[in-house]
């Protein structure tokens, strides 16, 4: 009798495994949370639902908080295998959904979680590494420097002896990010929303940010986004207003189709020249989020 | 052992009945009920009966507490909800938790406003409500009823004044006469626990078990910060469980120290649930996600199988009247 086969609608055992708290160095160096800390202590596999990312701040610098995390890059690998686009922007595919403390469920956005597109197996064993450092927009500064971060994956915990699947999902985030001001019209570098991978893209949301140039200000910038593929398909074909694609309230937009291998998408920003803010775009993100199914050495045996 | 399982979407109830076979959409109040401190009170139990002749699915229940009256809501706050305000729900003989569970353990879906109700000028009725959506749609058979019982703790009576009213609905879809029922229906089971920060350490003995001889499927753990002042009654210089979380609590570490709490958890054969670093103690705030209040998985529990937590309290400065409170909430399967 072989190994049973996984079905990930299984009733598995949850596990949620937190690195040590850390601080982000104002030099722009990085931080990594410790890997080893992010292994499964059962010593099996696992699939990975959630990254979480957040930081408790005092009450004077919580009010301001909307910044500090615009201003944080992640690079996420698992093992050898990268899942973000180098440096990438938490604000590009962490969405949060709560951006008000008004009336709450919640303990609005001192969180942001990255709820996978599909769960992601990793065999025991094989290390997350994820990094993260500051990457500070022109003219912003840090609110609370000394802030500790923290860093946990939710999952479940896979019994020992289950047969490896013959395919995994791995997820990929890819984003655009403007740090310094640039001006209008602005075009995105075509490898920054790419598929560099050798299998298609299945891709899941977009997600949006973006912060006037008036660090704090409530303003919101007057920008508009079109995006096409690199094949010529439009994805957003009229000038869009940035915040009617990603309302600060659920900055996400969904979708659902294929970036083949070697494609990208290419966004084109810009602003009424009549806006008192045209023509600086100072920070703002859009990440394609998605993933790709590989096969597993187990899966390629015959 | 088949279920009979509730069909979802499909047209509304537009044939001679007035319900089609998936089920006209159906709701029950108990209506407002004045609860004063430290009473227990069964809520109006006709109106809590369907009152058609006919089974239905239970999809959620619908918890609601609010002042009786305007009050400043500056002062009165919105104390009433989160943990002093508990509910403990069942349906004949079968018991959807042992105790009272403070309402804000039952479901993320929780809200507190002062514009409930509002009133003119600057008295507002305050209130909480909470959308309780079932792990699994429960079957009720005709003339079966949720019977809710109200406890309203005695520390609120220091903000008294004003009374409490609590109501609850329940909402679900009614099926057409003769519909015959499941052979086993999915009962809700909720416990909870409450960590209290002027403790270092605290531990749950048996709260997370399961007391049946069927499984229990867990699907979720709400965990929410909660106040209370050193005799008992909520503090508003700390916030108010339920209110405005964000600036007053803190489920992860801070940079001024401000206290927090962590958890440590394993099943009963010692798999570790949650692992912080060097396998010890994860901050709150990573365990139950802050935007959603909750974690939700699916895990069986076998019979007299059980979570354990530990908590910690970490931090030094202020905070000393938090308390951190968990509830988990799943379902077993009862013959009908």
């Amino acid at each position: 009798m072989g190994q049973p086969r996984l079905d990930t609608n299984d009733f598995l055992s949850p596990i949620v495994l937190t690195a040590d708290s850390f601080t982000l160095p104002v030099d722009g160096a990085f931080a990594e949370p410790l890997s080893t800390q992010l292994l499964n202590p059962n010593r099996t596999a696992m699939l990975v639902d959630e990254f979480r990312f957040g930081t408790g701040f005092d009450v004077a610098a919580g009010a301001t908080l909307d910044n500090d995390f615009a201003q944080i890059v992640a690079d996420i690998k698992l093992g050898g295998a990268p899942l973000t686009n180098g440096e990438t922007p938490i604000r590009s595919f962490m969405p949060t959904y709560t951006q008000t403390t008004t009336v709450s469920f919640a303990v609005s956005d001192r969180q942001l979680t990255w709820h996978l597109p599909r769960p992601m197996y990793v065999p025991p064993n094989v290390q997350l590494h994820v990094k993260f450092r500051r990457k500070l927009p022109t003219g912003w500064s840090i609110n609370d420097a000394n802030a500790a971060y923290n860093f946990s994956i939710a999952g479940r915990s896979i019994p020992s002896g289950m047969q490896v699947p013959d395919k995994i999902y791995v997820p990929w985030a890819a984003a655009m990010a403007v740090f310094t001001d640039a001006s209008l019209p602005f075009t995105s570098n075509n490898a920054a929303v790419a598929n560099p991978h050798d299998e298609a893209l299945h891709m899941s949301y977009l997600c949006g940010y973006s912060y006037n140039s008036v660090q704090g200000s409530t303003i919101r910038m007057p920008v508009t986004v079109q995006a096409s593929f690199s094949n010529g398909k439009l994805l957003i074909r009229d000038p869009t207003p940035f915040y009617a694609l990603f309302p600060p309230d659920r900055p996400v937009m969904r979708l659902d189709g294929l970036l083949q291998p070697k494609q990208f998408v290419q966004f084109f920003l810009d602003m009424p020249t009549t806006s008192v803010l045209y023509p600086n775009l100072i920070f703002t993100t859009i990440g394609l989020v998605g993933y790709r199914q590989v096969q597993t050495p187990q899966g390629a045996q015959p | 052992m088949k279920i009979l399982q509730p069909q979802w979407g499909g047209k509304l109830g537009l044939d001679k009945t007035g319900m089609a076979a998936v089920g006209a959409p159906v709701s029950f109040s108990a209506g407002a009920t004045a609860i004063a401190a430290g009473q227990t009170v069964p809520l109006n139990l006709v109106n809590l009966q369907s009152g058609y002749r006919t089974p239905y699915w239970v999809d959620e229940i619908r918890m609601q507490v609010y002042s009786g009256s305007s009050v400043d809501a500056g002062t009165f706050g919105v104390q009433a909800g989160g943990y002093m305000m508990q509910f403990q729900f069942r349906t004949g003989n079968y018991a959807f938790s042992k105790t009272p569970i403070p309402m804000a353990l039952y479901a993320p879906q929780y809200g507190a406003s002062a514009l409930i109700g509002q009133e003119t000028g600057s008295l507002d009725i305050v209130g909480h409500s909470v959308r309780w959506v079932l792990p699994k749609p429960l079957f009720m058979a005709p003339g079966d009823q949720i019977q809710c019982n109200v406890t309203r703790l005695s520390g609120v009576g220091a903000y008294g004044g004003a009374g409490f009213n609590a109501d609850v609905a329940y909402v679900g879809r009614a099926l057409p006469p003769g519909t015959t029922g499941p052979n086993a229906r999915c009962v809700p089971w909720v416990a909870n626990y409450i960590h209290d920060f002027a403790n270092a350490y605290s531990e749950t003995q048996a709260e997370f078990r399961n007391p049946f001889m069927v499984p229990l499927y867990v699907h979720r753990f709400v965990g929410r910060p909660g106040s209370k002042s050193s005799t008992g009654a909520p503090d508003l210089s700390n916030g108010i469980a339920g209110g405005d979380f964000a600036t007053q609590f803190n489920m992860l570490p801070t940079s001024t120290g401000i206290k927090y709490a962590s958890v440590y958890i394993e099943d009963s054969l010692g798999y570790k649930i949650v692992a912080g670093p060097s396998n010890a103690y994860s901050p709150v705030g990573c365990v139950f996600d802050t935007e959603r209040c909750a974690w939700t998985f699916g895990r069986p529990l076998g019979p007299r199988e059980q979570f354990n937590m530990k908590f910690a309290t970490n931090g030094s400065a202020s905070g000393t009247n938090s308390v951190f409170g968990v509830g988990m909430v799943g379902y077993r399967e009862e013959a009908v």
